[in-house]
């Protein structure tokens, strides 16, 4: 298959360097541009993010009837979700490191969920965002749980992916908390649990120290009402999971988003670099609350061209992004949040599902031709893209 | 203890060990549960803050903050800004200084500042002063000028440094308490001479109020250097007080450099004296210079170093050098460790090279995770192709190569 080697091969290295250097350009206009606006933002956010808690917890301690309780969990999820993606994601991008405020600070900053702030640093603004969709360095793509490419072998267990999605989907935090992990590697002999004890040390200080914030100090201050208060907390948790997983695999997931593989990317340059991560990225449309809720990963491409400019800037840099694409004639990959939400499921189910030309090819044909007729008709049809 | 009771402890000492074993398992895991406990509690303390910061920055329980009491002027240049620390800043000792936060667009920048005014006022009225001079081109000192009311809230630090009189009876109690590290006290019948630029004069006015309040037995001079006879601060309040106090000689001089025989003529048992020195770089170098020629021993001069004159700016825009290739030398501070460069490489290939461990991750300036802390030294960006702004301090170390002499702090 040689459907994702071309891609790449669009530009001429002139163009490619062009191209890298009108971006960088971009960026540079951005930096120049930062001060109080984004700082008044940020702040603004924080602030937002914290009413919310408080009247979230507060209302999911005291409310004395379903819908007030049922508000408060509303309330704290958002918070969690502000928190995770507005202010938590972004700060530790090093998009707020210019103001020199501790408390917005990337390499101190620790965040609402089990994940280990410095464990995240390392998975994702290093790992993740430097190997963005390279098969077999961003461990992200799929999270080594979801086949999403022919790329990688079919095994029947792949029959359940969906299954697996959605529990992945439902323990978001504990499957990033644990992503340093590496278990497909563990598993494989290539990594050793020792090497591991110093991470495992640190995601059990930290989700020792959320568990017993959302599900034993929070429920023992509520003394008799302590039960309500765990479920509380424990469905903002869920939401704030679901949601966030949602978010972020309409990122990279989507129907257009490339894939890559390691020898392509050997000896990258700066343009190189800028356009796989725009190749391998999606974005969504919605308005100005749908962005903020997710942290402005709606404009991902942009987050994973500047991951380090503040995520609100993003609406502006998009417009010129796209003209800039628009010159290089390159596919700008952006479409409603529910059509590419349900590219993402297709995709899910289109690889659950082994290649046309393996040894299942048998099975796979009759499942598919079975789950093209009934289960699945409701989705898009996955295409894959296709250049001419 | 005999050969039969050690052989009957080997029998148990597998035992003996796996119970060690347990003990040192259980220990620890208390106290995991004990951290976890005390992280709650500090992130309940960190919530708590937020709120009472929202209502008054004055009641936080984790920063110092300050309120303007009161804004003087002392020259054109020069404001002195009277301050109410909240209830939680320590006091001060008189000499020390505290850094002022101050936001401009959104940018934090800190800056010391000596304390001018004298511990007692802290301790009679929680009062403190702090005397600001205008630097041509400076950045803080100007917006503290401009924007400063009486009323703002300002971040400030707990009083720091070691540049304190220690021949006061407060100071010595002081040094006793809580000092960690022991200061060679001075003779107490020693004679003091202060000598400051510009100003350098804000330490000497708490610890001359201090000193002509606890000790006015002592003989006191101050040598004063500025550029002109107006920019003298502090001048009516130096003048009326070596009127009123026999002891205390005041010399001043505008318009001139220190030299030599000025320094012989106004002080001649300058060997003899404690010497305070307090300025800007340049003026500070070139005492000490004088001093060595008169033979004052190096160990009775303490000295506070009020900043540099930025160095001259060809080095930095002159085309045709090419800053990658400039030779440069690291300090990094928390292991001590120097390295030279001939130039070219990376901050990070540095720190590794000289045996440091630095966390990193792309090496290509997309991460943030080899982020550190500059103290001073101009770096050059090797993504924008710039020097990097001297107000950033949080630096990417992949993509920064140093020019010239560059100190890290948290490496
Ligand atoms: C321990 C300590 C105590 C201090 N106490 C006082 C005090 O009591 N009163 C006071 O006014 N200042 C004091 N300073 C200096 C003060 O912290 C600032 O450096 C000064 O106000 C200039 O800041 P700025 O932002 O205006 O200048 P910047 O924008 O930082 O610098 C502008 C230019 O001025 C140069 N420069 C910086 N500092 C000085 C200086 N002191 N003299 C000459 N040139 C300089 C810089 O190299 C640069 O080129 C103290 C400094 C220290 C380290
Ligand atoms: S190592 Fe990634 S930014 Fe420096």
């Amino acid at each position: 298959m040689d459907m994702k080697t071309r891609p790449l091969g669009l530009l001429s290295p002139n163009e490619l360097n062009a191209f890298g250097s009108e971006l960088d350009q971009l960026r540079e206009q951005v930096l120049a541009d930062l001060g109080q606006r984004d700082a008044d933002y940020i702040r603004d956010i924080v602030q937002q993010q914290k009413m919310c808690e408080i009247v979230g917890r507060t209302l999911i301690h005291f409310s004395l009837n379903p819908l007030l309780f049922a508000g408060g969990i509303a309330a704290l999820s958002c918070a969690k979700i502000l928190e995770n993606m507005e202010v938590g994601h972004n700060v530790m991008h090093g998009q707020y490191d210019w103001m020199n405020d501790p408390t917005l600070e990337s390499q101190s900053y620790e965040w609402d969920t089990v994940c280990d702030a410095e464990s995240w640093r390392k998975t994702h603004n290093f790992e993740h965002h430097t190997y963005t969709n390279i098969l077999g360095k961003d461990r992200d793509y799929g999270y080594a749980v979801l086949r999403l490419t022919d790329d990688v072998p079919w095994k029947p267990y792949h029959f359940v992916q969906f299954i697996n999605y959605i529990l992945l989907s439902a323990l978001f935090e504990w499957g990033v908390g644990l992503h340093e992990l590496e278990f497909e590697k563990l598993k494989q002999g290539k990594v050793s649990l020792k090497e591991k004890i110093p991470f495992l040390k640190r995601f059990l200080r930290k989700s020792g120290r959320q568990l017993s914030k959302d599900y034993l100090l929070f429920p023992l201050l509520a003394g008799p009402m302590a039960p309500k208060v765990l479920l509380g907390n424990g469905i903002a948790n869920l939401v704030r999971n679901l949601w966030t997983s949602t978010i972020i695999f309409c990122g990279h997931f989507t129907a257009g988003a490339e894939t890559f593989s390691e020898e392509e990317c050997e000896n990258e340059t700066r343009g190189m670099w800028y356009y796989r991560q725009l190749l391998g990225s999606s974005n969504f449309t919605g308005n100005k609350w749908l962005h903020i809720m997710s942290g402005h990963l709606s404009y991902q491409i942009e987050h994973h061209m500047f991951p380090d400019i503040p995520a609100h800037r993003y609406p502006e840099i998009s417009e010129q992004v796209k003209v800039i694409c628009q010159k290089y004639e390159i596919p700008y990959n952006t479409d409603r949040f529910g059509k590419q939400y349900l590219t993402v499921l297709a995709r899910v189910a289109r690889y659950s599902l082994p290649p046309a030309d393996s040894r299942w090819r048998m099975a796979g044909e009759k499942i598919r031709s079975f789950a093209g007729r009934k289960i699945f008709r409701f989705l898009p049809e996955y295409r894959p893209p296709v250049i001419e | 203890m005999t050969s039969e009771d050690t052989s009957r402890l080997m029998q148990f000492s597998p035992i003996l060990r796996c119970m060690n074993v347990l003990f040192i398992q259980v220990n620890g895991s208390l106290n995991g549960v004990r951290q976890v406990f005390r992280q709650q509690l500090g992130g309940v303390q960190c919530f708590m803050d937020y709120v009472l910061c929202r209502i008054d920055p004055l009641l936080s329980l984790q920063r110092d903050y300050a309120q303007v009491v009161s804004i003087g002027e002392e020259t054109r240049q020069a404001k002195t800004f009277i301050l109410r620390p909240s209830f939680l800043w320590k006091g001060f000792l008189a000499g020390q200084h505290i850094q002022l936060e101050t936001e401009i667009n959104g940018v934090r920048y800190r800056r010391f500042y000596s304390i001018s005014s004298a511990p007692t006022l802290f301790a009679e009225r929680g009062l403190i002063s702090i005397t600001v001079k205008k630097i041509p081109g400076g950045r803080i000192s100007n917006h503290l000028h401009k924007t400063l009311r009486v009323g703002d809230i300002l971040a400030i630090g707990k009083a720091v440094g070691r540049f304190i009189c220690d021949q006061l009876d407060s100071e010595q109690l002081y040094t006793k308490s809580c000092r960690e590290e022991s200061v060679p006290i001075a003779e107490n019948s020693k004679e003091v001479l202060f000598i400051a630029a510009g100003s350098g004069v804000t330490p000497f006015k708490s610890m001359l109020e201090t000193l002509y309040s606890e000790k006015p037995e002592r003989k006191v001079t101050l040598i004063l250097y500025a550029n002109r006879a107006d920019e003298l601060i502090f001048n009516i309040w130096l003048s009326q007080l070596s009127e009123q106090w026999s002891n205390f000689r005041l010399i001043t001089h505008c318009g001139e450099q220190i030299s030599l025989d000025s320094l012989r003529s106004d002080c001649p048992d300058m060997a003899q004296r404690a010497v305070y020195l307090c300025g800007p770089v340049g003026f500070m170098d070139k005492t000490i210079r004088f001093a060595r020629e008169l033979d004052v021993p190096s160990d009775t001069i303490r000295q506070e170093n009020f900043g540099n004159v930025s160095r001259p700016s060809a080095l930095v825009d002159a085309a045709g050098i090419n800053l990658m290739l400039v030779e440069a030398e690291v300090l990094f501070t928390k292991t001590g460790k120097k390295i030279k460069s001939p130039g070219g490489k990376t901050l990070l290939e540095l720190a590794e090279q000289s045996g440091l461990h630095p966390k990193y991750g792309c090496r290509r300036g997309i991460c943030h995770e080899c982020t550190c802390q500059r103290e001073g030294g101009d770096i050059f960006n090797t993504l924008t192709g710039a020097l990097v702004p001297k107000e950033q301090n949080r630096i990417q170390a992949c993509i920064s190569v140093p020019v010239g002499d560059l100190v890290v702090s948290d490496w």
